[in-house]
């Protein structure tokens, strides 16, 4: 392939992803791990707006959500193809760059949530496609896949703005 | 009746298999990880302490990038730092002491130790990573 980077060993390709997304990525932001948290957060927020819906799709929230059944219905789906979009930069950094870590009790727990995020997405999609399950399956789905996206922004976005800084 | 059972397992082991099949790829990748930073660039063999690599991007971002510019590219009055082959030690002398336009210990104790991780991340070792030795 290529010369190795003899102080380090790697590809020099693979060491040049890192600060081409850092390069990137500071364009807007101050540091990767600020937009990281930011674009999490949006797809914490945007997941709220998915529990929501979704609560008024299984006719609760009437009162507060007057909207007719269409509208939210396509508000929940495209509230989830958003909030999928918006967490694609951060796994790419998370997964790809940083990698596994279980240095704290906060990094492993976010590391773990992290590697299941997908799987239960995965299993929630198929859950939606079929009608041959039961009707508390797709709410626990759901449920758990919320639970899951607020784990992983907890042990990350809310640790940075508490911990770190909050800003861009 | 074994057929009603069967497709049970059938319709419960599609998701199963989906969730630990995409949880496993996900937890592979993170493992190898394959675009890391190196460990760091420039600290290959280094003595120097290096701290927390995240902590530091964020200080060099509210204390440094103003001269050295966003991530290290350059850009203001201080040099770039990407892939600069200067060394950890140059670096660290350089926090300490100043120089230029730099004033001395802009940062220090944890701080510095947080900066020089991610500055290691940044710019390029010399062969062999010698020099990062204090």
């Amino acid at each position: 392939m290529g010369d190795r980077d003899p102080s380090t060993g790697e590809a020099p390709v693979l060491a040049n992803v890192s600060s081409t997304y850092t390069e990137i990525v500071t364009i807007v932001f101050s540091s990767t791990i600020a937009a990281k948290s930011w674009l999490a957060t949006v797809a914490v927020v945007l997941a709220v707006l998915q529990v929501l819906t979704a609560a008024r799709i299984y006719g609760r929230l009437k009162r507060f959500i007057p909207l007719p059944y269409r509208v939210v219905a396509r508000t929940h789906r495209y509230s989830g193809r958003l909030a999928l979009l918006f967490t694609l930069p951060v796994i790419f950094h998370c997964v790809f760059i940083l990698g596994f870590q279980t240095t704290t009790t906060r990094t492993l727990v976010h590391s773990i949530a992290g590697s299941f995020v997908y799987g239960v997405f995965a299993a929630k999609v198929i859950f939606i496609r079929s009608r041959a399950y039961p009707g508390w399956v797709l709410p626990v789905a759901g449920g758990t896949l919320f639970a899951t996206l607020s784990t992983l922004w907890l042990t990350s976005a809310y640790w940075y703005f508490t911990q770190v800084r909050f800003g861009f | 009746m074994a057929g009603e059972q069967s497709s049970r397992v059938r319709l419960a082991a599609r998701p199963l298999a989906a969730f630990l099949v995409v949880s496993a790829i996900v937890f592979t990748l993170a493992q190898l990880h394959v675009f890391r930073p190196g460990v760091p660039k420039a600290a290959a063999g280094a003595a120097i302490e290096l701290g927390d690599g995240y902590r530091g991007e964020t200080i060099f971002g509210q204390t440094c990038a103003g001269c050295h510019g966003a991530g290290g590219a350059g850009g203001g009055i201080g040099p770039r730092l990407v892939d600069d082959p200067i060394s950890l030690a140059r670096v660290k002398a350089q926090i300490a002491t100043g120089g230029g336009a730099m004033p001395p210990a802009l940062v220090t104790g944890q701080k510095e130790k947080d900066v020089l991780a991610y500055v290691a991340t940044l710019i390029a070792a010399p062969a062999g990573g010698a020099s990062t030795t204090p």
